[in-house]
């Protein structure tokens, strides 16, 4: 059983031919002859389609529909109002009062049916606002498959098992999205993806291409063809969900619901005339080759019909009695929303004036009523296939004016880009500039922290040496620890002031050998203290662009630390030397001495920094922060391993950055 | 004519600085030091017509700073302009180390550059060694024959 009709019709003639009509069809039908037994049935058992005759003995079958729209288990099922073809004023209060169909007596019997079959092929509306989803797929298993996953998500589902029955689908069902198998047999999913995309009823409907292809390629031929997302079949309906879910929430701005005339569901013609039999031959002639007619009886119906639901094409009467033929041609026209539809005059006689009246009016075409009704169709044919011609062109140009606005969206944000750039290196060379100032205030604060601490040791130790009696052995030791203090205050300084100069000086790179550097840094070490005895070793050559300066400094440092971490070392060793990693060379200097805490290793290259006491090891706490700075100028890092009493060494690399490694 | 006729002019502004100068010449015992506090001082001391008679100073110890870099230039370009001062030995000493100040005074025609240390031995020691220097130089003293003598 496909399903049950209920038929509510006075006249036992109609209701045995269409119940005679869905019997063979393999409907059931319950047969009404009046409201009051319509509601008895519906008491008794569901309908799920009804069938209703707008003139009925004891009421008026819009207002019934009223009724059944406003009960719970009526309130979604399908109507189709049935009504003698003069009473346009019906049909659009029918729809006004959520008719789902239409159809003007005298009807086809067939053509009802047909209609009823594809009205009940719609999942009946469900309270619960799930987002209707078609999905148009060959395989059975995988289609099943995936509605029963959305409908455990809450989707309304319905299924279509190849490309032209999907697009038809889409046209009457008009779902929330579609989901579609991008390979399948006769029309692929691509193609299907393309022609919705230039149906103005369905161009808006997110559509999610299935493949089965793994590569890059497969994608790009789903994107192409318009498709707003893709899965490859083999990720699973948990993707297609997410996916799904992602592609109503950016569509979600809420859809147009007006019927547009749909380029794949039939074709809706309105034909204007008021007279009943040429609007009765032309509407059998029209039903024939599979339009659907809509007749009315004058202008003014037509233009209120057309208010509320939209055509394909119309024909219009030239002369009619009220609003003329032209007149009403003239207003269609002057319609924002109406103004694209195809419009046929028709008239009696074939008269030029008439002719040239119309057309001045706004018709597309015009057809003599005496003409074999096959030209009228031919006509009509042709002006459906231009209107056809035109919304494709306007999507093409919608779409090129889209990329067009794309394009120019994306020069402004390029635009924006570059100005924020500059802004972002105005904002640069402001930090550049205060940082100078900064080293410049550093600098000069430094030069002038000199003076006072010349007088301090200077006084101190004249007191010392002219005024040694006038103060007691530990007042001169007080003078001592003053001159001491001055001395190391005065250390510091110049380190500060080496480490702002490391900073400020102008870096000129040259090929160097640091060998050669090192060896000259030893030698001075070995001049001071001659008494000490270390071992050193020292990889040669070893060459590196950098500032022989800088450089030469930065030896002298770590070179310097690790001569004076070993001073009780017996022996005492160091090496200096280089290894390669990653394409970069990365030098050396270990030592057996001292060593550090391995967990301040980070810690020991910030200023002032000292790991050491300064009684045990002399030293300012500047030294590795210049050193730090010195090579990070020269684009390398730094970086040092060491136990404390077990040695250190420090690493460094004069260019390309490097990741700080732990020990 | 014996090194102690010629006096030491002292150009400096810091009274600390100074005392402080004065104290590690005497410790040489190379000459008498005179003392100006600033440019005005220096340029009566060296130009004045009025100034009591006696010898031009051996040397010319210039602190820059007088207070300002520009006034103790001033100085050093009268010194190198006049024709009495044009051969009296100018040290410039200084805290700065900025590269464009030392080379502006050599080419104002300073004799020697003396960045000041902090650690006063070493200041005693530097000022002794440069002074006698340049008064030996000032008098004619060949270090060379010197040597040789020695």
């Amino acid at each position: 059983m496909k399903g049950r009709i209920l038929i509510v019709d006075d006249s036992l003639t109609v209701r045995m031919d269409l119940s005679a009509a869905f019997r063979d069809a393999g409907f059931e039908t319950v047969l009404c002859a009046s409201a009051a037994e319509a509601r008895k049935a519906l008491d008794s058992s569901e309908a799920d389609l009804i069938l209703l005759d707008v003139l009925l003995p004891d009421a008026d079958g819009v207002e019934l529909l009223s009724e059944f729209r406003g009960r719970s288990d009526t309130e979604h099922t399908q109507v189709i109002l049935l009504s003698s073809e003069s009473e346009v004023k019906d049909r659009i209060r029918g729809l006004e009062r959520g008719a789902n169909e239409y159809v003007g007596k005298p009807y086809e019997a067939s053509y009802v049916v047909a209609r009823a079959a594809e009205l009940l092929r719609r999942v009946p509306e469900t309270a619960e606002n799930g987002a209707r989803i078609l999905v148009i797929d060959d395989s059975l298993t995988y289609r099943e498959a995936l509605s029963e996953a959305l409908c455990d998500a809450g989707y309304r589902t319905s299924l279509a098992a190849e490309g032209a029955d999907g697009l038809r689908r889409a046209a009457d069902l008009r779902p929330d999205a579609i989901i579609v198998d991008g390979v399948m047999p006769g029309m692929d999913g691509t193609v299907v993806v393309r022609r919705i995309r230039l149906d103005p009823g369905l161009q808006a409907t997110p559509c999610l291409l299935l493949t089965a292809s793994e590569s890059a390629a497969g994608e790009i031929v789903a994107l192409d063809s318009g498709a707003d997302a893709y899965v490859r079949k083999g990720e699973g309906t948990e993707v297609v969900l997410a996916r799904l879910a992602a592609m109503l929430r950016t569509a979600a701005q809420p859809r147009e619901r007006v019927r547009l005339g749909s380029l794949m569901g039939p074709k809706r013609i309105l034909a204007v005339d008021d007279s009943p039999t040429y609007l009765h031959a032309v509407t059998e002639q029209l039903r024939e080759e599979g339009y659907e007619v809509i007749q009315s009886r004058s202008g003014e119906e037509a233009l209120d019909l057309l208010a509320v639901e939209m055509v394909d094409c119309i024909l219009l009467d030239l002369l009619m009695p009220g609003l003329s033929g032209t007149d009403t041609c003239r207003r269609i026209k002057g319609s924002q929303m109406l103004r694209n539809i195809p419009l046929i005059m028709l008239t009696a006689v074939e008269e030029p004036r008439s002719m040239i009246e119309g057309m001045n009016a706004g018709a597309d075409d015009y057809v003599a009523k005496s003409a074999d009704v096959n030209v009228l169709i031919a006509r009509l044919r042709a002006q459906l296939r231009r209107k056809q011609f035109e919304d494709e062109s306007r999507r093409v140009r919608e779409e090129i004016l889209k990329r067009e606005s794309e394009i120019r969206a994306a020069r402004e944000r390029a635009e924006e880009r570059a100005v924020l750039l500059e802004e972002l290196e105005e904002k640069n060379r402001t930090l550049e500039m205060l940082n100078e100032e900064l080293e410049a205030f550093a600098h000069s604060v430094s030069h002038d922290l000199r003076q006072p601490l010349r007088s301090m040791d200077g006084f101190s130790r004249v007191l010392l040496m002219e005024y040694a009696q006038a103060v007691d052995e530990k007042g001169r030791h007080y003078l001592r620890r003053v001159r001491a203090g001055a001395k190391r205050m005065g250390e510091m300084i110049d380190g500060l002031l080496v480490l702002s100069r490391a900073t400020r000086q102008y870096l000129r790179p040259a090929p160097l050998r640091l060998d050669l550097l090192a060896q000259g840094v030893v030698q001075r070490l070995r001049d001071e203290e001659p008494e000490r005895e270390v071992e050193i070793e020292i990889d040669v050559p070893m060459e590196e662009r950098g500032d022989e300066q800088l450089v030469e400094s930065v030896l002298e440092n770590l070179i310097g630390n690790a001569w004076k971490f070993t001073g009780d070392r017996r022996p005492a060793r160091i090496r200096v030397g280089v290894g390669f990693e990653s394409g970069r060379q990365i030098f050396f200097v270990e030592d057996n001495g001292a060593g550090f805490p391995s967990e301040e290793a980070e810690k020991m290259f910030a200023p002032f920094h000292r790991l050491h006491a300064a009684d045990e090891f002399p030293g300012t706490g500047i030294g590795l922060a210049t050193t730090q700075r010195i090579v990070h100028r020269h684009g390398g890092s730094i970086w040092a391993t060491g136990q404390l009493g077990h040695g250190a060494t420090v690493y460094f690399t004069l260019s390309g950055k490097t990741e700080r490694r732990e020990k | 004519m014996s090194v102690r006729d010629h006096p030491i002019l002292l150009v400096e502004d810091d009274p600390c600085q100074q005392e402080l100068t004065r104290i590690a010449l005497d410790e040489s015992g190379l000459a008498p030091v005179d003392l100006a506090g600033d440019r005005a001082e220096a340029i009566d001391y060296l130009f004045c017509k009025d100034r009591p008679p006696g010898p031009l100073p051996v040397v010319v110890l210039l602190d820059l700073h007088l207070p300002t870099a520009a006034d103790g230039f001033e100085v050093l370009r009268r010194i190198r302009r006049e024709k009495s001062t044009r051969h009296v030995p100018v040290v410039i000493l200084s805290s700065t180390e900025d590269p464009e100040k030392i080379e502006r005074g050599y080419a104002l025609g300073a004799n020697s550059f003396v960045r000041k240390p902090v650690g006063f031995d070493k200041y005693v020691e530097v000022l002794s060694r440069l002074a006698w220097y340049w008064i030996r130089i000032n008098q004619g003293w060949d270090p060379a024959g010197e040597r040789e003598k020695t």
